[in-house]
């Protein structure tokens, strides 16, 4: 049971860098790589804690990551929120699925990666923060990595399942998933699937929100082959299709949504002293995003605006004693957007908002340990990225022209990330780790061959700049951390100094394209932009059965002349009870957000009040032979508050009072 | 329509193989054939001048600005005349007055490819019974003028591509504003020229060189404008020359704002310019 909690509590914090999860204790990051390492694993699914807290607690990815130390969400609609790590985020962020990137197919950033991922798919999400997280792409602000279950081998034929059915009062909303999975010593696959359907949601004092609703289907199927000893073959397909999803903050809902992702992985394990494991992964993935006005009646007149990008890309990961990785990748992208206009009695009206457009980039990334002595040691990743960026001559490259502009002119960068951090132990108790390092992004497609994408929060349209620079990023942090037995907690100050900060600014007497707009904006580097903060987490055993997770996070942000960035949070208190009981299991939450006066007036940001919000949810797992029925029952915003969180576009308010219930069958 | 182009072609031929050997003075003239693209408008005699005169145009005629391509023979030997003075009066008759409209005449004795061209802007449309091309023809040949009128049909140019209005702040002047070219704009950079004409009486309209003149693209079922397009300006003849630029496909309205000596004398003509 102690174990079962320490998990729990770990799975709500899987956080912190790669370097600090070798050093630390974090016993569910150990669960995992164990879980990686092991050729007869024994199927983690049986792992009840596991499934306990995917499918019954926490019903969508979103609800995971928003716990998680860092990531706050900016939401758009109850679907598709999109992570940011520190205020960063999609472009200054990598957010990747098994170290595949991909690039959503939405202008209006509906389609973070992270909607493609169910709890019943998900093994695990990784957060790093800053350059220390470029070992798999450039970034600024770091990486979310999300790991997708995978079947285990195991030494005896064996099969598992799992049949889940969720249902929530405040959307008349319902997610049936399942899982099935068979293995053995030689061979293993895993299938799930899952439905969801949602209504319009209610918010706080049962107030109706438009066009909120959503439905999807996920499904994910992987095959494992143990080729001999040393080597594995594993192929991966993910699909999603997601119909009439809402987003009641922006101008347009998605009618369909399709992704597709297969990729293929050889690992080959070494039984050398130094190399330990060589990892290829070749991938693909495929979107396309149907976005229309179909179901507003305030539109002026009728809209489509479809989107597309693929991917296709590989990397090989090479990893050894002392924590030595050495990775080289390679993937090119494809986006596009179009907007197409039916004025009644008038010839349609035709405009590529996001011109065909390329992006190539080879990254090769070294990283390793150095121990010092026993208690010391340095830890050093860098990364070099050669990106072009290429507009397709068509169309989109053609409308470029009324700005003079010859899009199809290749942007070359080449981009240099590294991370050094210094680690020392003192005593058995305490901690203290220290990062330096320096990470750059490119400029999005959306930055640079934007043409009148319209923003709904300021209300303008933007037109992308080609001659942008990379932003870079200084970056410093400070973690402190001490871990007693009934106490541990930890610190994080970070401090980032963006160069080159990617700003928009009003064109003057440029006229905008989207009706209603205010007029037209486009971006450029500004000198520099700050960004600081911390973090912070108590985990407390109280008494017998009784435990405690508190978490804080802050960011406080501005540009080289003083004005606050856009969209960043507010102080931000999440804290949970839990109490344990044979199979009983009891926890009452509280989420508090500090009112969010440091606002960006530029860019249509709003001040957000305060808020406290409670939950309460209850479970038992009942044992019918072998296997294992779990009961959750919920209660979310108890008090039917009436709230938003500053980053939620809009204003619109979040989930009033919601009851769910889910049952799930492990067998 | 075939027979007659192909006895024009060896026409040509021989013409050409004719001024070949006997005159090399011109060996610049092509072949002056009607091209694929020339419309056949019509014929009529140049009495007095003992030549024929063929009017072909890039497409038929229609109210605003059309360029008018005109072969002449001669009409005893059917061989292509390429000297002399040339020059056409556009004429409507509606009964109970006649009046013209602007017209480019050219001014060169020498044709250009095979043709005198011309450049008429019809200020309204009407049957061949109403409107007709008076041509005039010194044929340097035989030293002889005559005179010769055609019958023709204008129809109106949808959406139009004149459009004329009465100018207060400039002495009520009636003023036409002609649009050329611009036959299929595109997404992106287009040319963009205009012609403007001043009706001084019912037989003088004369070219208007002293405007300025702005323009604002928009779309009128959205309300948007278009960036960095470049204000005609005068380049000769009442001609106004610049870029326009649309963002888009779909029906755009190109607004015309003029002034003189820096007062703003008309702001509300517009051409529709319809992308596909
Ligand atoms: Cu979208």
């Amino acid at each position: 049971m102690k174990r079962f909690l320490i998990i729990i509590a770990a799975c709500f914090f899987i956080q912190q860098s790669l370097w600090s999860q070798n050093v630390s204790k974090d016993s569910v990051v150990k669960t995992i790589h164990l879980e990686e390492v092991s050729i007869c694993d024994e199927s983690s699914d049986k792992n009840e804690s596991f499934s306990f807290y995917r499918n019954s607690k926490l019903a969508n990815t979103e609800d995971i990551l928003s716990r998680m130390q860092g990531v706050n969400l900016i939401k758009r609609g109850a679907y598709g929120l999109e992570p940011t790590l520190r205020s960063f985020s999609t472009g200054q962020t990598n957010l990747t699925i098994d170290g595949m990137r991909m690039y959503g197919a939405c202008t209006d950033k509906m389609d973070p990666v992270s909607i493609y991922i169910e709890p019943v798919n998900l093994k695990s999400i990784q957060v790093t923060n800053g350059a220390a997280g470029a070992l798999e792409g450039s970034t600024i602000g770091g990486q979310i990595e999300m790991h997708l279950k995978e079947p285990g081998l195991t030494c005896q034929k064996q099969s598992s399942g799992q049949i889940s059915q969720a249902y929530s009062t405040v959307n008349n909303g319902s997610n049936s998933s399942a899982i099935w999975q068979q293995s053995s010593n030689k061979l293993a696959y895993r299938v799930s699937g899952t439905f969801r359907k949602a209504d319009n949601y209610k918010a706080g004092s049962s107030k109706l929100i438009p066009n909120s609703g959503y439905q999807k289907a996920n499904t994910s199927a992987a095959l494992l082959f143990k080729v001999n000893t040393s080597q594995i073959i594993k192929l991966d397909y993910l699909g999603d299709w997601g119909k009439n999803i809402g987003y009641p903050a922006l101008a347009m809902d998605v009618g369909t949504a399709s992704a597709q992702i297969i990729a293929f992985t050889h690992r080959f394990t070494f039984s050398e002293k130094f190399l330990q494991r060589n990892e290829l992964k070749i991938y693909y993935n495929d979107i396309i995003h149907q976005m229309d006005d179909t179901h507003r009646s305030d539109s002026p007149m009728h809209m489509d605006m479809p989107g597309w990008s693929s991917t296709v890309g590989f990397y090989n990961e090479l990893t050894g004693a002392k924590n030595f990785k050495i990775r080289l990748d390679f993937h090119r992208a494809y986006t596009r957007a179009d907007m197409t206009m039916y004025p009644v009695g008038e010839p349609i009206m035709y405009m590529q908002t996001l011109p065909e457009n390329n992006i190539n980039d080879m990254g090769l990334a070294i990283g390793r340990t150095f121990y010092l002595n026993k208690k010391q040691q340095i830890n050093i990743n860098g990364r070099l990225d050669y990106f072009t960026q290429v507009a397709i001559f068509g169309a989109g490259s053609k409308q470029w022209k009324v700005f003079n502009t010859d899009i199809t002119e290749t942007q070359n960068n080449l981009l240099k990330n590294i991370n050094i951090s210094y680690v020392k132990q003192f005593k058995a108790s305490t901690h203290i780790q220290m990062n330096f390092g320096y990470g750059e992004r490119i400029p999005t497609s959306n930055e640079r061959y934007g043409f009148y994408l319209f923003n709904k929060q300021d209300q303008f349209d933007y037109v992308g700049n080609l001659k942008l620079k990379p932003e870079g990023n200084y970056q410093a942090e400070l973690i402190f951390k001490q871990q007693y037995k009934k106490i541990e907690y930890s610190v994080n100050l970070f401090y980032n100094h963006i160069q080159n900060y990617i700003y928009a600014y009003r064109l003057k007497s440029y006229s905008q394209m989207t009706i209603g707009a205010f007029g037209l904006k486009t971006y450029k580097n500004i000198e520099h932009a700050v960004s600081e903060g911390f973090e912070g987490t108590v985990k407390v055993q109280l008494l017998q059965g009784f435990s405690y997770i508190g978490s804080v996070k802050y960011v406080y942000s501005q540009t080289y002349n003083g004005l606050p960035l856009p969209l960043i949070p507010p102080f931000k208190l999440q804290q949970a009870l839990r109490y344990n009981f044979k199979l009983y299991q009891f926890q009452f939450e509280h989420d508090y957000a500090m009112t969010q006066e440091r606002i960006n007036l530029d860019y249509g940001d709003r001040v957000t009040p305060s808020f406290h919000v409670f939950n309460v949810r209850a479970s038992k797992n009942i044992r019918i032979k072998s296997s294992v029925l779990q009961i959750t029952l919920a209660c979310e915003n108890i008090l039917d508050t009436n709230y938003r969180e500053h980053l939620d576009i809009g204003s619109i308010p979040r989930f009033g009072r919601n009851f769910l219930i889910s049952l799930s069958y492990i067998f | 329509m075939k027979t007659f182009l192909k006895s024009l072609l060896i026409a040509a031929i021989t013409l050409f193989t004719f001024s070949c050997k006997k005159d090399t003075v011109t060996p610049q003239e092509p072949t002056p054939t009607p091209t694929e693209s020339l419309l056949k408008i019509g014929e009529t005699y140049i009495l007095g001048a003992k030549a024929k005169a063929v009017v072909y145009s890039d497409k038929a005629l229609v109210t605003g600005y059309n360029v008018i391509y005109v072969a002449l023979y001669d009409s005893i030997d059917g061989s292509r005349l390429s000297d002399g003075h040339f020059n056409v009066t556009p004429m409507m008759d509606m009964g109970s007055m006649m009046h013209s409209s602007p017209v480019e005449n050219t001014e060169d004795t020498i044709t250009t490819g095979g043709y005198f061209k011309t450049s008429v802007v019809f200020i309204m449309p009407g049957t061949s019974t109403e409107w007709s091309l008076n041509m005039m023809f010194n044929n340097h040949k035989n030293g002889l003028t005559g005179h010769g009128e055609l019958g023709v049909d204008v129809v109106s140019s949808t959406p139009s591509k004149c459009v004329s209005t009465t100018i207060a702040l400039d002495s009520n002047a009636k003023v036409f504003i002609s649009l050329i070219g611009l036959a299929n704009p595109i997404v992106g950079i287009n040319d963009f020229e205009i012609v403007i004409h001043k009706k001084l009486g019912m037989m003088n309209f004369p070219a208007i060189e002293n405007y300025t003149v702005e323009i604002d693209p928009e779309m009128p079922s959205m309300g948007h404008s278009s960036p960095n397009n470049v204000n005609p300006v005068h380049i000769g003849k009442g001609h106004y020359t610049g870029e326009v630029n649309f963002t888009m496909t779909g029906l755009w309205n190109v607004n015309l704002k003029i002034y003189k000596n820096g007062t703003l004398i008309s702001s509300d003509q517009y051409f529709e310019i319809t992308l596909h």
